[in-house]
């Protein structure tokens, strides 16, 4: 199963503008795992995603995944496994249909037109959003054009999925919507986020970043219970696991 | 300011046409590329004074707007927008050009005028065409058709490029437009000593905004072209519209048609 590790190896990374987002951090992520990587704003876990899929290549350091090491010569590869879906979904559509958004990643990838459309149908019904397939992606509210984001990589079949904060913006139902939809999906999952009580939902590992060093590294459950840890990196407990504000009963 | 913020968010309308199915619609993107550059360079040969001959060539636009159900006021806004470029390039003609070409009674129509007004068409028709084509063919798939004419890969890239970054560039627009006039409600446009600050954040927001999509394209596998899926196949009734086409815009240019109407009528009056 040795492919399906995503390693990052003292990774570090400087902004052309001379700011270090990213000094020394390496971790390995194992065949479905679903990973949490929390830290205040700026603490570097953009620019950590970035890195993941050749985006942005390390100043030092390196990152592979699977047996690959992600550089220019890799990348198409790297890129299909790896699917990114950005923080801002208007970034991510800009085709005229969702079905032609859809459609993109695959097209690319010179696949023949009953795959492609097999894949576009699968991935929108995938997300629940069938009905949205010939709008424009512009005109979807906010939690439908997160799953059109969401479904154009899931059209190229990626292993791995990438989320920087995927629940930001969203309405609490779109947002339960959002995690129900993740938890069914059996990917390995990387998800940025400062969403703590989605990332104690969704993966059984989190990761702490605090000025572009990794700060901790485990279980969900016991991170996140970390108050003086949380407090330390610009974050705080929980509601999930926070006692109960109105009746004082503890959790 | 709304009505602006409107039609700025309105730049995609022309990519939502292109999403039609009509008879239009569905020839050949080639063809029409083909067939819209043809009518560029035919109503562009036309020579400075003429004014009679260009009229049947409006006929092209007319039907092909009616064929494909393009509704004509966004249309023709958009054309307004380009017809003031058209009266600056010839309103110095009627200035220095006095030869008298015509007269009836009191009235003198001067070179310099029927020149002004040969340039005005002329551009009227170019933009038309084009608006057309973008109307019904969309940017993508014109851009397909560049490349199937051997046109360089980073041309059309450009191209596309430039294309989706004018609507990026006019959301962002929109968006500080909207943040400027909710703070300063009572102002009807933006006061000057905010366009610098104004500008500038524009300038970084559509540059990192175009950066993201351009990113976000990259990483589903995008190398330079699109595609939009199973090229289509050139049909008999492809060749017939270009073919059909182009005989018409030689003869128009090739005869006066108008006068030719003229003389026959008059002939059969007499
Ligand atoms: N394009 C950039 N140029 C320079 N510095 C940047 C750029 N993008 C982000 N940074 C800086 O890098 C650090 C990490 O940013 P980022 O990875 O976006 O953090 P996060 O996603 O955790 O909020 C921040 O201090 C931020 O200001
Ligand atoms: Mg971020």
């Amino acid at each position: 199963m040795s492919h399906h590790i995503t390693e990052v190896k003292e990774l570090h990374y400087v902004y052309p503008d001379g700011l270090e987002a990213l000094s020394g951090v390496s971790f390995r992520i194992y065949h479905g795992e679903s990973v949490g990587l929390v830290g205040a704003n700026g603490a570097g876990k953009s620019t950590l995603l970035m890195l993941l899929v050749g985006v942005l290549f390390p100043s030092k350091g390196e990152v592979m995944v699977g047996e690959m090491p992600v550089n220019k010569k890799t990348l198409p590869l790297i890129r299909q496994r790896v699917g990114m879906v950005f923080q801002n979904p208007d970034d991510q559509l800009f085709m005229n249909t969702v079905y032609d958004d859809v459609a993109f990643g695959p097209r690319n990838y010179n696949l023949g037109e009953p795959e492609v459309e097999k894949r576009v149908i699968q991935s929108i019904e995938k997300v629940g959003i069938a009905h949205l397939k010939d709008r424009a992606p512009y005109k979807l509210s906010g939690g439908e054009k997160r799953s059109a984001a969401i479904a154009t990589i899931l059209s190229m079949i990626p292993d791995i999925l990438a989320m920087d904060e995927p629940s930001s913006g969203l309405d609490p139902k779109s947002r339960r919507r959002l995690i129900n939809l993740l938890k069914g999906f059996s990917h390995t999952k990387i998800i940025a986020s400062h969403d703590l009580d989605m990332v104690l939902e969704l993966c059984e590992r989190t990761m702490v970043l605090k000025n572009g060093k990794l700060v901790a590294d485990g279980p969900t459950a016991e991170i996140l219970n970390d108050a003086v840890l949380l407090e330390n990196c610009g974050l705080e407990i929980p509601l999930g696991l926070q006692n109960c504000p109105v009746c004082g009963s503890t959790k | 300011m709304a009505g602006i913020i409107q039609s700025l968010y309105e730049i995609r309308f022309l990519d939502e046409l292109a999403e039609k199915r009509t008879v239009i619609h569905n020839i050949h993107p080639l063809a029409k590329l083909l067939t819209t550059l043809i009518y560029i360079v035919a109503v562009v040969s036309f020579e400075k004074y003429e004014v009679s001959g260009l009229l049947p060539l409006i006929f092209y636009p007319v039907i092909i707007i009616g064929l494909a159900e393009i509704p004509l006021l966004p249309i023709l806004k958009r054309l307004l927008l380009v017809v003031p470029f058209a009266l600056g390039i010839g309103a110095l003609n009627p200035v220095f050009d006095h030869r008298i070409v015509f007269t009836a009674g009191w009235f003198t129509l001067t070179g310099g005028w029927v020149s002004f007004f040969s340039i005005v068409i002329k551009s009227i028709l170019t933009v038309l065409a084009a608006l057309t084509v973008i109307a019904t063919t969309g940017m993508n798939r014109i851009s397909f058709a560049l490349r199937l004419l051997f046109v360089p890969r980073v041309l059309v890239l450009q191209l596309l490029l430039t294309y989706r970054y004018i609507s990026v560039l006019m959301e962002e627009v929109a968006r500080v437009l909207r943040a400027y006039h909710m703070r300063a409600p009572l102002h009807k446009g933006v006061r000057y000593n905010a366009w610098g600050s104004l500008a500038g954040n524009l300038l970084i927001r559509t540059f990192e905004r175009a950066q993201n999509v351009y990113q976000a394209m990259v990483l589903r596998g995008f190398t330079g072209e699109y595609k939009t899926g199973g090229a289509p196949q050139i049909t008999i009734t492809d060749l017939l519209y270009l073919t059909v086409w182009t005989l018409f815009f030689a003869a128009a240019r090739l005869f006066d048609i108008p006068a030719l109407i003229g003389s026959l009528v008059t002939g059969v009056v007499k």
